[in-house]
């Protein structure tokens, strides 16, 4: 079919033209200065579930990975509280061991009974080991000492957890009863220990050794405990940190403009948005009326 | 006698053609003109005259009528196409300013204050007592709080702007109507020869902006009136017009045409700008009613479990959200929480040990809870599938106002191509006009010549 092309048409069609390439310069440059190429829903209704799925779950893996981070701290603290006792109660059994021999005379042992009640004051301030403020063998009641002057626990025997993945929590504080008291109290075994030694009681020594090997037991199954725990908080922040990476990528891949695909788009339109105004211009000069 | 027989003659040949050059004169410098159809001169011979012995004799050119060169198939279908392009472009336009309510990609859109809300919660998993984590899920749970009230405020205000618009333009229409009615008159009363050429044009120029405004079936009369149908509906018909009104509430306003002494509600089957801005309406309307129902939905299953947990003070949780009747716009953290974070309740016994976050888990559990579209859908979920919804039918109208925009510019490039004014054309019927004139005129120098001769014997 052809059709009869009149100026008007042809300055018509023109028009289209322009408006029509202008309008994709528009969502060209808006992706250049924002750098991203989706902007509103409508720039790509279909991604924009996947986008928020990737940007949630970044979200979330911020989150988890700072939860983890201060865990893991905490769980370092624990760790070091822990051989600390380890090493305290070891030094008690050694007490106990040499001063159980028959050759020590009862002043010696009232001098011995001085030094394991120093060990024990070590023992009560070790189990009442603070990490920014927190007491952390006192349970949930983390803001008061777990153990007071007495020995006796004062925490609360449900354990703090803090969310370090999807369905996945550690443990920000432990139930000290149960962690350093459990079998063995190490606090009456000290007690014991210095009650016996002032009495010259080697018979009640021997028996103190049986209570700190106890003790010492206890604290052996923490520290395999917590190891569980830091693996598990570390695992996390990895999990976390690594996760954030791939997110990170993922969310750009969705997001963000291909800034050399748009520039040269961007130039490809400007030059046939000028070639359609240079053709505009040129109408002037072609009607038959300036050969007249 | 033969010789004022042809002064006759060349003097209709004279008007003729003077009338030919007037006839481009005027498309000429209407060749810019918006809405100007050509104007195309039909002559014929007149009638010849029976003389002495029966023979037949010319009697010259005559201008039968000045014809505007229109196919009124094509008119109709580009304003139909108009209407169509007219319709999606207003919904796209509309819908456009609803969407950026929502800030997609922006960290205050409502997906991203929902996701910071449940980050503070589990940020506060590490220290369920500390008051500065408890003040951070209060600031996030109002901010979360005032997202939703943004997104909803954009679909009522959407849905307000839509509705006094549609009231502004039914007068303008009505006006129009009766503009053409008053035009249809006119052209039914206007001489045969010289044509209502110029009142067709403005009553083109009237009906195209009424085919823009809300879109319109067109039926040509014999006489040169036009009848105009929405939804099968008359609103102009035998020089008659029917008022459109608006009437009902705001928020179900609806569009009627009085038919004698009824009304007719027409809302539906309306195109055009009008059309579009219902069909906006109807976007914006779901996409409020969405969130409403996430407003709702979300706060009961939240506030439920907060009512099982325990605050500081070891009494059982109270509402964290609040919302009245407008669920979404309403939406806000409860007043008395608001004020003291010890009321967050995230303690799963009444023990007030710091430490204890029991509730907390389970609080962050209602964001993976599946609460809506039948128990499939979790809240973040929704709120995402409320985006692509909207952005869905934001898309679709924008695709429909290109698609319908090229079928309209191809439509009117073939109205242009019949109806515009080409210069080169009227250049070529200037220089024909000018050839008749002069030959016309030398007729008649030829007839005077012959008259002195005659005069001469």
């Amino acid at each position: 079919m052809i059709f009869r092309t009149t100026w008007h048409s042809r300055m018509d069609f023109m028009s289209v033209a322009s408006n029509r390439i202008g309008a994709e310069m528009g969502k060209v440059n808006e992706q250049i200065s924002t750098g991203k190429k989706i902007n509103r829903p409508s720039d790509d209704p279909g991604l924009i579930s996947q986008l928020h799925s990737v940007r949630e779950a970044l979200s979330n893996q911020e989150v988890y990975s700072r939860n983890g981070g201060q865990a893991e701290q905490l769980h370092n603290v624990v760790d070091v509280a822990l051989k600390d006792l380890h090493l305290t109660l070891s030094e008690s059994r050694e007490l106990s061991v040499q001063f159980a021999n028959e050759h020590y005379n009862p002043s010696q042992r009232a001098e011995a009974a001085t030094e394991a009640d120093s060990l024990r004051d070590r023992l009560l301030t070790l189990a009442n080991t603070q990490f920014a403020d927190r007491y952390v063998f006192a349970g949930t009641a983390y803001d008061a000492q777990a153990f007071d002057s007495t020995g006796t626990y004062q925490g609360s025997t449900d354990e703090p957890e803090t969310v370090v993945g999807k369905d996945l929590t550690v443990a920000t504080g432990f139930d000290g009863s149960d962690m350093l008291t459990g079998s063995s109290d190490m606090f009456t075994a000290l007690e014991d220990l210095t009650t016996a030694l002032l009495a010259d009681d080697t018979a009640g020594i021997t028996a103190a050794i049986d209570q700190i090997d106890d003790a010492l037991r206890d604290v052996e199954n923490a520290i395999v405990s917590l190891g569980g725990e830091m693996g598990r908080a570390g695992d996390a922040v990895d999990l976390s940190e690594n996760m954030s990476v791939e997110l990170t990528g993922a969310k750009a891949n969705l997001e963000e403009a291909n800034v050399v695909e748009a520039y040269t788009r961007l130039v490809q339109l400007q030059t046939n948005f000028e070639a359609t105004m240079a053709a505009a211009a040129m109408q002037r000069y072609s009607g038959l009326f300036s050969r007249l | 006698m033969a010789v004022m027989n042809t002064l006759n003659i060349a003097h209709t040949g004279l008007k003729t053609a003077a009338y030919g050059i007037e006839v481009t004169a005027q498309n000429v410098n209407n060749a810019s003109t918006e809405g100007y159809v050509r104007r195309r001169v039909v002559q014929q011979p007149r009638a010849p005259t029976r003389g002495n012995r029966g023979v037949y004799r010319g009697s010259g050119v005559a201008v039968t009528s000045v014809n505007r060169s229109i196919d009124r198939n094509v008119v109709a279908r580009t304003l139909e196409a108009l209407g169509d392009e007219a319709q999606a472009r207003a919904s796209h336009e509309s819908l456009q300013v609803l969407e950026t309510g929502f800030r997609e990609g922006d960290l205050s859109s409502l997906a991203d204050r929902f996701d910071q809300f449940f980050d503070s919660l589990s940020e506060l998993t590490m220290e369920p007592a500390d008051y500065g984590l408890r003040q951070s899920v209060l600031n996030a749970g109002e901010a979360f709080a005032g997202s939703l009230n943004r997104a909803a405020q954009a679909t009522v205000d959407t849905v307000a702007d839509i509705e006094s618009r549609i009231e502004d333009e039914i007068g303008d229409i009505n006006e129009t109507l009766e503009a053409i009615q008053a035009l249809d008159r006119q052209i039914s009363e206007s001489d045969a020869v010289q044509g209502p050429a110029d009142l067709l044009d403005h009553r083109d120029a009237l009906m195209e902006q009424v085919a823009q405004k809300i879109g319109v079936d067109i039926e040509y009369k014999a006489n040169g009136q036009v009848n105009l149908f929405v939804g099968g509906h008359a609103i102009v018909q035998d020089v008659h017009i029917r008022e459109l009104t608006v009437s009902g509430s705001a928020g179900s306003l609806e569009v009627q045409l009085s038919v004698d002494a009824s009304v007719v509600t027409v809302t539906g089957l309306i195109g055009g700008e009008l059309g579009g801005l219902v069909a906006a309406r109807s976007v914006a309307q779901d996409t409020g009613d969405s969130l409403n129902t996430f407003a709702e939905d979300f706060a009961d299953a939240f506030n439920t479990q907060h009512a099982l947990g325990y605050d500081r003070t070891s009494a059982v949780g109270g509402d964290f959200f609040t919302f009245g009747g407008s669920a979404a716009i309403s939406f806000a953290l409860d007043t008395s929480l608001a004020a003291d974070s010890d009321l967050v309740a995230v303690a799963g016994a009444p023990s007030a040990e710091v430490g204890d976050g029991d509730n907390l888990t389970a609080l962050l559990a209602v964001e993976e809870s599946l609460l809506f579209d039948g128990g499939t859908k979790a809240s973040r979920d929704f709120i995402s599938s409320v985006y692509s919804d909207l952005g869905s039918e934001v898309r679709g109208f924008e695709i429909d106002a290109e698609t319908y925009a090229a079928a309209y510019s191809d439509l009117n490039s073939l109205k242009t191509a019949i109806s515009a004014v080409d210069l080169d054309d009227e250049a070529v019927n200037l220089i024909r006009y000018q050839a008749s004139y002069e030959a016309a005129a030398r007729v008649v120098s030829v007839a005077d010549e012959m008259f002195e001769t005659l005069m001469r014997m």
